[in-house]
């Protein structure tokens, strides 16, 4: 009886080793590059992705398999960033999301910007410009173009790693892209493109 | 028609407003997301071929797009993965 016990344990292990060695850690680069994105710090990020693993290891249990070990990860990082992170961070005072969103949802947003980038202006763009117009975003909407233009996250699967509704996901993008093409369209008449 | 007729017509084109900017924006960005229905889909497809306000946009979404893959992407360091597996064993508790 012990023995099969054992057994038990240990194949239970060894599936949980498998799915954290072939499901988990594959996403390592993308984890990283998503809590650089939100701390702006090394150490920052390798702390808040290691955070992320060992929890992911810890609770390997209900992790639903075949489905999207990558939303699943995302989910547990943005959690412990808000959760663990935001509170120590050493970044000044974050200002409330819904006083922003609520700020942004007035139409002047859309209506102030133009569509007179052009797609020549962007490909000219070799610098840290993108990467500077990008992190000067509120993290809310820093995080929505993270997911869905570098990570290729679905509409449904970034609901869940936010917890909110799709139809949020799709207002945010859309405001933090209006906002990422308003800091690219300063960057460029700043630098005297046309 | 002719070459400089041609030119015109685009130039006037690119600088024309296209009279269902918002909506063909919306429609836009749900093929370059891959959440366009195969209607959204044709619906572009044919839309930017005439409309040039519509095809800049287009192609300024994707281009940002692109840029953002290639200059906002931050490799881990090559130790954190070991030394996340390194915390896992030896974590009495995991």
């Amino acid at each position: 009886m012990s023995n099969e016990g054992k057994d038990i344990h240990k194949s239970t292990k060894n599936e949980k080793n498998r799915i954290f060695e072939e499901e988990f850690l594959p996403h390592i680069n993308a984890m990283y590059n998503f809590g650089y994105r939100l701390t702006f710090d090394e150490d920052d990020a390798k702390d808040l992705v290691q955070d992320t693993y060992l929890k992911a290891y810890r609770f390997t249990d209900s992790f639903q398999k075949g489905t999207n070990a990558k939303a699943w990860l995302f989910r547990i990082l943005k959690n412990s960033f808000i959760n663990d992170f935001r509170k120590k961070s050493k970044q000044p005072g974050k200002v409330d999301y819904q006083e922003v969103e609520s700020y942004y949802n007035s139409d002047d947003v859309d209506k102030s910007i133009t569509t007179d980038l052009r797609v020549e202006t962007v490909q000219d763009m070799i610098g840290d410009e993108i990467s500077n117009a990008l992190n000067s975003l509120d993290v809310d909407f820093r995080t929505v173009i993270i997911l869905c233009d570098l990570e290729g996250f679905k509409y449904d699967e970034m609901a869940k790693i936010l917890d909110i509704p799709i139809g949020t996901v799709r207002s945010r993008l859309h405001r933090a892209r209006n906002l990422l093409k308003k800091n690219l369209r300063d960057y460029a008449k700043k630098m005297g493109y046309k | 028609m002719s070459s400089f007729l041609s030119k015109f017509i685009k130039k006037f084109k690119k600088n024309a407003e296209c009279p269902e900017k918002e909506k063909c924006i919306e429609i836009l960005t749900l093929v370059i997301d891959g959440e366009a229905n195969s209607e959204q889909k044709v619906y572009v497809k044919n839309h930017i071929e005439d409309c040039m306000p519509c095809n800049e946009e287009y192609e300024v979404e994707k281009a940002i797009r692109v840029l953002l893959q290639e200059k906002c992407t931050h490799m881990a360091p090559n130790d954190l993965l070991e030394s996340i597996k390194t915390k896992i064993n030896q974590s009495p508790t995991i």
